[in-house]
């Protein structure tokens, strides 16, 4: 069994040497998928052979172009993180000895950095006030200085150019005032948004 | 191989056999849950009814059944504002079958549709001999995670033109808050949106309205 594989291995070797005239002579072409990226700029690289590629924002794929053999070696690694996210190798997908197993199963999930949404409320002398992302809720109390703006923050972040719009889900209690938002529909900037204006009057 | 397996099975009809003495051997119906938050949950096995707690993540009929009998766990009241539905592989069958009945009963937070209707929406006037007019488009949000939704002056229906209902494609789970606003609408028309936020009841909610106006 072993002397087989040796034999089959200098086979290859072989055909390798001879191969190796024209090119690496491998036969398979590293690949995979990448979860969720949304944006541009991540570059990949096989420390293997020292090749890197480019991938594009939405892209769900991606195939090395260099051939690599069978056992040879593979190391896929971030070369360059995309703008505004971070990716990450799923398990040990990236890494180890290319078979038909290995070469075509290598996964990268990617994340868009969260940042924090929040804003000012003016004006607000009584409790009750709750501004809405979508699901997620924020209860707006009143300032101890009367008179005084109020800031807030949502619970939950926003990736970065995820759309975002706050609106009022109830008004104060106990007062003849109302609020009203504005500034409060957007794409998330790279970075905290602390933009929204809560006026009630 | 085959005769440890014989040899084991052998050795259960034995002690089903011994158990059989003192009358069949017994089972408890019991199983798991997933996801159960709410109280009022009723499961049943035949006319034996059981009342399961909110946060319950097991459970045993009051009656046990006989080796060989048959069961069937099914739910006869479902807990507030969840639906729960046992697993079909596991709920039902007869005891012996494997060592322990292991029903297995999962239970998600209902979710209802979100929608309104829209009017004043209509194609652009750009329509020639051989092309048809382009659809004006308003996207509405329902904050970062609940979606976007085209509303389309192609979604008219054929006897309203420019109105229509819409629906988001995502469910929103009962005793969430919701809140729709405009992400973008055509650079002619204004569009306003009323009653675009509240928390989810136990129903669909369709009083969302979307009233466009050409700019003047």
């Amino acid at each position: 069994m072993k002397s087989l594989y040796q034999r089959a291995g200098l086979a290859l070797l072989c055909s390798a040497m001879f191969a190796g005239c024209g090119g690496s002579g491998g036969s398979m072409a590293l690949s995979g998928t990448i979860l969720t990226l949304n944006k541009p700029d991540l570059v990949l690289i096989n420390n293997g052979n020292g090749e890197t590629l480019a991938i594009s924002s939405g892209q769900t794929t991606f195939v090395f172009t260099k051939l690599v053999k069978p056992d040879e070696d593979f190391d896929i690694e971030v070369q360059n993180q995309p703008t505004g996210a971070k990716c990450t190798a799923v398990g040990t997908t990236n890494k180890g000895k290319a078979s038909v197993y290995t070469a075509y199963q290598i996964q990268f999930s990617c994340l868009t950095n969260p940042y924090t949404l929040g804003g000012t409320v003016t004006g607000l002398d009584t409790k009750g006030l709750v501004l809405t992302n979508g699901s997620d809720t924020v209860s707006v109390l009143p300032p101890t200085t009367p008179g005084a703006t109020v800031n807030f923050t949502f619970p939950t972040k926003v990736g970065d150019g995820s759309p975002y719009g706050v609106t009022i889900l109830t008004q104060p209690k106990d007062t003849s005032k109302v609020c009203t938002v504005s500034n409060n529909i957007g794409n998330m900037p790279a970075g905290d948004f602390n933009g929204i204006v809560v006026t009630c009057q | 191989m085959n005769i440890k397996f014989m040899g084991a099975a052998a050795a259960l009809v034995l002690g089903a056999a011994l158990a059989g003495c003192g009358g069949k051997q017994q089972f408890a119906v019991q199983g798991t849950i997933t996801g159960l938050n709410n109280a009022g949950l009723v499961l049943a096995n035949g006319s034996d009814t059981l009342t399961v707690p909110a946060g319950a993540l097991t459970f045993t009929m009051p009656q046990q059944i006989d080796y060989g009998a048959s069961f069937n766990v099914v739910v006869q009241t479902q807990p507030a504002h969840q639906t729960c539905t046992p697993a079909l592989a596991s709920s039902s069958g007869s005891a012996g079958h494997t060592l322990v009945i292991n029903a297995q009963i999962s239970c998600v937070q209902n979710s209802y549709a979100l929608g309104g209707k829209f009017s004043g929406l209509y194609a652009n006037n750009d329509a020639t001999a051989t092309t048809a007019a382009t659809p004006r488009t308003v996207v509405l949000l329902n904050g970062s995670t609940g979606g976007q939704l085209s509303v389309s002056s192609a979604m008219a229906d054929t006897n309203t033109p420019g109105a229509g209902f819409f629906n988001f494609a995502a469910a929103v789970k009962f005793g969430d808050a919701y809140g729709v606003t405009i992400l973008s609408q055509p650079s002619d028309v204004n569009c306003t949106l009323t009653n675009g936020s509240g928390i989810m009841p136990e129903s669909t909610v369709s009083n969302i309205v979307l009233t466009c106006v050409p700019k003047t």
